[in-house]
């Protein structure tokens, strides 16, 4: 059943509004989308060294998880594909997250000539935190060290609430199968 | 096209280049290697092969860069070992997986079943294998711990395939490309415009028997690749594409964008694969998708099992696409078909393709 969230599971981030999920499910969704997947292209965008052209290929890469986290949180169905995905958002913004296809553009250097590595990595750290920063409260460091331990503890706080409205999670067991 | 010759000194290196790239991120992470290999083996019991792969094996690990790792076998007892997801090391992120060498041996002899259709017929069929593609190149390219690496001598099959399916990628991108310049989108035109780029770079990687399957990487492996070594059509196509790979880069306004477009019909597959193939591409219905009447025109419904109903309607025009009468669409109808691909409501079938 595709609840409203009440205001006791929404909080809005600092200068941003607030991010209004129609359902348990799709804030779940667009969390696991945001801390397991946008979280791990981060710290690839972290760990580079320094190379334009590996940050060039994650730039498409940050635009497509950011548009995933966005479209799970809208219950929309995911794109066909990480290429489609950034396509989406170059043209679409993210409207979930309230950030326009301008802002993401520009941000992400698409508008100007290619900048220097340096450049690069800080405009997609900036465009990931930007997105990360509108998701209330706080989000696990999956690849982490105690990255197992914090998922689990998600996990459990996800179960108690759904059991609370009703919701299955159930599907989250499989998620965990495939970390 | 294949660089035979290339890749038959590859095989015939028999692993050591991929050993030598090990040895060197070991030395620069300042970690011992046998102290290293004796934690990660510890909890197996049993016939093993280990394989380092992945960035490691690649030479394309970073300060940060896990330190991926497949382990073959038949036996039941090793496969039957718990292995931890968040494993460490040293402070790096472990990853191990168990893979089965009987499987691998499945995928390959499958992979020679299609090429050899592919080269009678110039037609193969998109087959699921056993195991996962991204496994099955890994092992291919891994770094064994101890001895010669067993599936190396498939690296011809694996780079001819994936030449296959790449070019194939090139194809449906610069077709999406094409739409996107026509329904106005020129932003997502140059995002199509980089991805069939990435997928033009892959083929000639793969011609070259340098195959890897996450993509992140296609644009730094591009940049080492030795065009020193290639000749003919390789090296013409080499030169093509870097040329194209900057332009589109440099894409600042939306001119520039737009014609994204053109710069990649000047790349025609041709290019990459001279070859007398047939080399179309047009629209199909997505996987699980269904037509019918009964659904108010532009409505989507799509069910919890993932099934799509679509009217037939919408379908009309975007199913009339094919490579050559995308400039007969108008921008609207453009807009639409664009959006039911990037949905998965329509998938871009490359003519090669036997859809079965």
């Amino acid at each position: 059943m595709n609840d409203p969230v009440t205001p006791a599971e929404r909080s809005v981030a600092a200068g941003a509004g607030p991010v209004f999920a129609r359902s348990m499910l799709e804030l779940v969704e667009g969390y696991w989308a945001a801390f397991v997947h946008l979280q791990n292209c981060l710290e690839d965008v972290a760990g580079s060294d320094g190379r334009l052209d590996y940050l060039q290929a994650l730039r498409l890469k940050v635009l497509a998880e950011v548009e995933a986290v966005d479209s799970a949180l809208a219950g929309s169905a995911a794109a066909a594909d990480q290429v489609h995905a950034a396509a989406r958002a170059v043209e679409q913004g993210l409207p979930t997250l309230q950030v326009s296809a301008g802002v993401l553009c520009e941000r992400l250097l698409l508008q100007a000539a290619p900048g220097t590595a340096g450049d690069l990595e800080a405009a997609l750290i900036e465009v990931g935190e930007l997105v990360l920063g509108q998701l209330a409260g706080e989000l696990p460091a999956a690849q982490g060290r105690s990255g197992q331990r914090e998922i689990i503890r998600a996990l459990r706080l996800w179960s108690s609430a759904a059991e609370v409205r009703g919701h299955d999670l159930g599907f989250l067991g499989a998620r965990l199968q495939d970390l | 096209m294949i660089a035979a010759d290339l890749i038959a000194r590859r095989v015939a290196s028999g692993g050591e280049v991929a050993r030598g790239r090990t040895q060197a991120f070991f030395d620069a992470w300042g970690a011992d290697r046998q102290a290293f290999e004796t934690f990660l083996l510890r909890s197996f019991q049993g016939e093993l092969t280990p394989y380092y792969v992945s960035t490691v094996a690649r030479g394309l690990a970073s300060s940060t860069s896990d330190v991926d790792v497949i382990v073959v076998t038949d036996d039941p007892e090793v496969r039957r070992t718990p292995l931890s997801s968040m494993l460490f090391y040293a402070n790096r992120r472990v990853g191990a997986k168990v893979i089965s060498r009987s499987e691998i041996r499945s995928c390959l002899a499958l992979v020679g079943e299609q090429l050899q259709r592919w080269r009678a017929e110039g037609r193969c069929a998109d087959a699921p294998l056993p195991l996962k593609w991204v496994d099955l190149e890994r092992v291919v390219n891994g770094a064994t711990f101890v001895g010669e690496p067993e599936f190396l001598h498939a690296l011809p099959d694996i780079s001819l395939w994936t030449a296959v399916g790449s070019r194939r990628s090139f194809v449906g991108y610069r077709f999406c490309c094409a739409i996107a310049v026509r329904a106005g989108q020129v932003e997502a035109a140059r995002v199509y415009g980089e991805a069939a780029l990435a997928a033009a770079m892959d083929t000639v990687l793969a011609i070259c028997g340098d195959v890897q399957w996450n993509t992140k990487w296609t644009f730094e492996r591009w940049r080492r690749l030795p065009r020193a070594e290639l000749s003919g059509d390789a090296a013409e196509a080499a030169r093509s594409i870097t040329e194209a790979h900057a332009r589109i880069l440099a894409a600042a306004t939306s001119e520039a964008k737009a014609g994204v477009k053109d710069l990649l019909a000047s790349l025609g597959p041709e290019v990459l694969f001279p070859e007398p193939r047939r080399d179309g591409a047009r629209l199909k219905l997505g996987t699980d998708v269904a037509v019918h009447p009964f659904l108010p025109s532009a409505q989507i419904l799509q069910s919890d099992a993932g099934a799509t109903v679509l009217h037939p309607a919408d379908l009309a025009a975007g199913l009339a696409v094919a490579s050559a009468e995308i400039e007969r669409l108008t921008p609207e109808t453009a807009r639409t078909t664009l959006e039911l691909i990037q949905r998965g409501y329509l998938r871009v079938s490359h003519e090669d393709l036997v859809d079965e």
